[in-house]
């Protein structure tokens, strides 16, 4: 975490230091039980390849949980997440490891309060976009 | 459910079957943060070491952004058991969440009571490549104790029919 990474130093279009996480059946499994997973499709190989799916799917609330924390890993308690929009494109498959970036926006500095707009997209081994979402934060007050 | 069911009418029956779930009361408890701060491997002890979280400033350990899906899955669960399932059990074939906004209205704490409430915002159907389907709109609520809203999430579940 780069707590030292001030607004002012920020800029836009500026990389996001990026995360990485595989998501191994392990972990699958233990998010499935903290969740009382009941879609099969996140669990089950079977239904999985029933519904045309290679393998199970990871489920979207838990690989887009990957972001918000892309950006408290950056930024730490400096700044806020007042809002994400996410969408989810092709599913991260068990076994897959899945790296998370991002890109700085725009900088908005309105009414006293310093806000960031940051587009982050996840992809998989292959360079293949996953799910994308942008999230608005706002800047503590110093 | 007869698949040619008009559109209308399953809208009317899937508000009805929403506004029948009761909300649910839920509390977060540190050792669940402690184990999802394990799987997503969040290191920063503000989440799982209450002297940490109040050295940030926090009046109790904070529940992470990151767990906000994760709060809300209750209500998805039971939106496609008891609450629309059997209204679409014989037509939908698969559920898949396409999209989320989600608003952070003001910090979330573990050990403290919240409510979940579910909204019914939209039903359309589509034609794609994979045949007919519905996209469905569901904003997904968490209320604090005097029922203000801390946070929302504007689900949007794609129900393919076939």
């Amino acid at each position: 975490m780069s707590s030292a990474t001030a607004f002012d130093e920020i800029r836009e279009q500026a990389e996001i230091p990026s995360l990485e996480i595989d998501f191994s059946p392990a972990r699958n499994k233990d998010y499935c039980e903290l969740v009382n997973e009941i879609n099969p499709l996140h669990f089950d190989q079977e239904y999985a390849r029933a519904l045309g799916y290679k393998d199970i799917v990871v489920a979207g609330i838990f690989t887009a949980s990957l972001f918000p924390k892309l950006i408290t890993d950056w930024l730490g308690g400096q700044a806020v997440i007042e809002r994400m929009e996410v969408k989810f494109g092709s599913p991260a498959y068990l076994n897959d490891t899945v790296t998370y970036r991002g890109r700085v926006g725009r900088k908005v500095t309105e009414a006293g309060a310093k806000r960031l707009e940051c587009d982050v997209w996840s992809e998989n081994a292959a360079a293949e976009r996953l799910a994308s979402a942008t999230i608005l934060l706002r800047f503590q007050e110093e | 459910m007869a698949p040619d069911l008009e559109l209308d009418d399953l809208r009317a029956k899937m508000d009805e079957a929403i506004s029948r779930m009761a909300s649910k009361e839920i509390l977060v408890r540190p050792e669940t943060i402690k184990d999802f701060c394990g799987i997503v491997k969040e290191t920063n002890p503000v989440y799982f070491d209450l002297e940490e979280s109040k050295n940030a400033g926090f009046e109790k350990i904070p529940i992470p952004e990151s767990y906000l899906l994760t709060l809300i899955t209750p209500l998805s669960h039971e939106l496609f058991t008891t609450g629309i399932g059997p209204l679409l059990g014989p037509v939908i074939q698969g559920i898949i969440h396409t999209s989320s906004v989600i608003e952070f209205l003001g910090p979330l704490y573990c050990d403290t009571p919240y409510r979940l409430e579910l909204e019914f915002a939209g039903l359309v159907r589509k034609k794609g490549k994979m045949g007919e389907y519905f996209v469905g709109t569901f904003p997904h609520k968490v209320l604090d104790a005097r029922g203000d809203p801390m946070a929302v999430d504007r689900h949007v579940f794609f129900l393919r029919t076939g």
